[in-house]
């Protein structure tokens, strides 16, 4: 660990596609180093109906950037008089990251989300200054990021139904952060469809 | 890092416990009875350790701005926004001039019945990261706050069951830290306000004499005075 910023913190988040529905799911750890000090610090932020943001990183950043967000996203809302699509988030986002190009904010960032009407899916990753991804099938970010990798990778399928989704994404996140000291005490998993979005809370091993 | 300062959450209340030892230079106790609450409004307050003058500096600020609110407004702001007030001021400080290094309790009873969870209580760190716990510490007390808390904490905590809680680890404290907590300032605050409670002081520790069996060396034993 030493003093690497980025993992002062811990936390890790993974969002994975289906077919016309996507799943973001984020563990609930909340430490200083190689303490824990809290287990209910969920880093998943919803704006709008079908739109979520993982951010990962510095706690202070990861809050910092979600209350910053929440700011424009409720300007653009206002000023539009309309909801916000998951593409304009996530350029809103990486807009707000690049501004601290040159002092950034510890924090990578994933945007998932859903358009109700036509159930197109919308996976996307950032780095901490707002590099732009492509709509990729499954992303992570976080300590535990390269574990999750692998194992998403291995339970992904194309086109799966929300039900195989979950059981992906959840296998998926639950044994990567048990190899990750800084991640883990619990995770939640959102699913989200066209009509509904369903939040579970996993329990996993609680160290 | 060596002044303490803990938070537990109980059923109607918040209790909020502080060290009293002022030290300097890593040896001398200055003081014994350092005041580390800062009242925010008549229901909530704030605990506030870390570097001295960043610690006053920083508190009263924020204290005095959520007075300013309640005089401009008329309403006192509940405890989670006064604790995300605080915690927008230390991560906008974070990366400024100046920045404090001090790390904060913050816990009241909120007086707006349309709240969900009234009894609220934080913890905000030096760089701005805000949770809400049912036991919060910060500084070396911390590694005994939160291990004991995990153990004796349960849903709606009594008055009498959190002080119970809170002088074992007072007691932990005396035992274990070489910056030995003289006396505990405990506060509480429920719906009818901030009260101050009886100091706690932790257990004096019993050492067994060493027995005179000990000062016998193995040639005492070897009998040469026959």
């Amino acid at each position: 660990m030493g003093d690497d910023i980025m993992s002062y913190n811990g936390g890790v988040a993974l969002a994975m596609k289906g077919k016309e529905c996507v799943a973001i799911a984020c563990d609930k750890r909340y430490g200083v180093q190689n303490r824990t000090i809290a287990t209910n610090f969920t880093k998943i932020f919803q704006y709008g109906d079908h739109c979520f943001v993982a951010l990962c990183g510095l706690a202070t950043d990861v809050q910092t950037v979600s209350e910053r967000l929440k700011f424009r996203t409720n300007l653009y809302e206002l000023r539009e008089q309309r909801k916000l699509k998951p593409i304009v988030l996530y350029n809103m986002l990486t807009n707000l990251l690049y501004e601290r190009r040159f002092g950034p904010y510890f924090v990578y960032a994933l945007v998932a989300g859903l358009d109700p009407k036509t159930g197109e899916t919308f996976v996307y990753d950032s780095d901490n200054i707002g590099a732009i991804s492509d709509n990729v099938n499954l992303a992570t970010v976080g300590t535990a990021s390269d574990f999750i990798f692998g194992l998403g990778e291995l339970f992904f399928k194309p086109n799966m139904n929300p039900d195989e989704l979950f059981e992906a994404t959840s296998q998926a996140l639950l044994n990567g952060v048990d190899r990750d000291s800084a991640s883990g005490w619990g995770a939640i998993v959102y699913v989200i469809e066209k009509d509904k979005i369903t939040l579970r809370e996993l329990k996993g091993r609680q160290d | 890092m060596v002044e303490s300062i803990i938070g537990i959450r109980g059923k109607n209340f918040v209790l909020l416990a502080q060290d009293a030892n002022t030290t300097k230079y890593g040896i001398l106790n200055m003081k014994f009875d350092t005041n580390r609450l800062f009242k925010l409004s008549e229901h909530c307050a704030m605990l506030a350790a870390g570097e001295p003058g960043d610690v006053v500096q920083f508190a009263e600020y924020v204290g005095k701005n959520i007075q300013l609110y309640k005089m401009i407004n008329g309403i006192e702001l509940s405890p989670y926004a006064c604790a995300n007030f605080t915690r927008h001021e230390m991560a906008t400080s974070l990366r400024s001039r100046n920045s404090f290094l001090a790390n904060l309790i913050v816990g009241g009873y909120s007086t707006n019945e349309r709240d969900q969870q009234r009894v609220q209580l934080y913890s905000i760190d030096y760089l701005g990261a805000m949770v809400s716990a049912n036991v919060v510490a910060h500084g070396f007390c911390q590694f005994f706050a939160l291990g004991i808390g995990d153990r004796f904490w349960k849903e709606d905590l009594t008055v009498e069951e959190a002080l119970a809680m809170l002088q074992i680890i007072v007691n932990e404290l005396g035992k274990r830290m070489a910056a030995y907590p003289h006396c505990v300032f405990v506060r509480i605050i429920d719906e009818k306000g901030i009260h101050v409670l009886d100091n706690m002081y932790p257990e004096k520790i019993h050492v067994a004499k060493p027995s005179e069996g000990e000062l016998q060396t193995t040639a005492d034993m070897m009998d040469i005075h026959t």
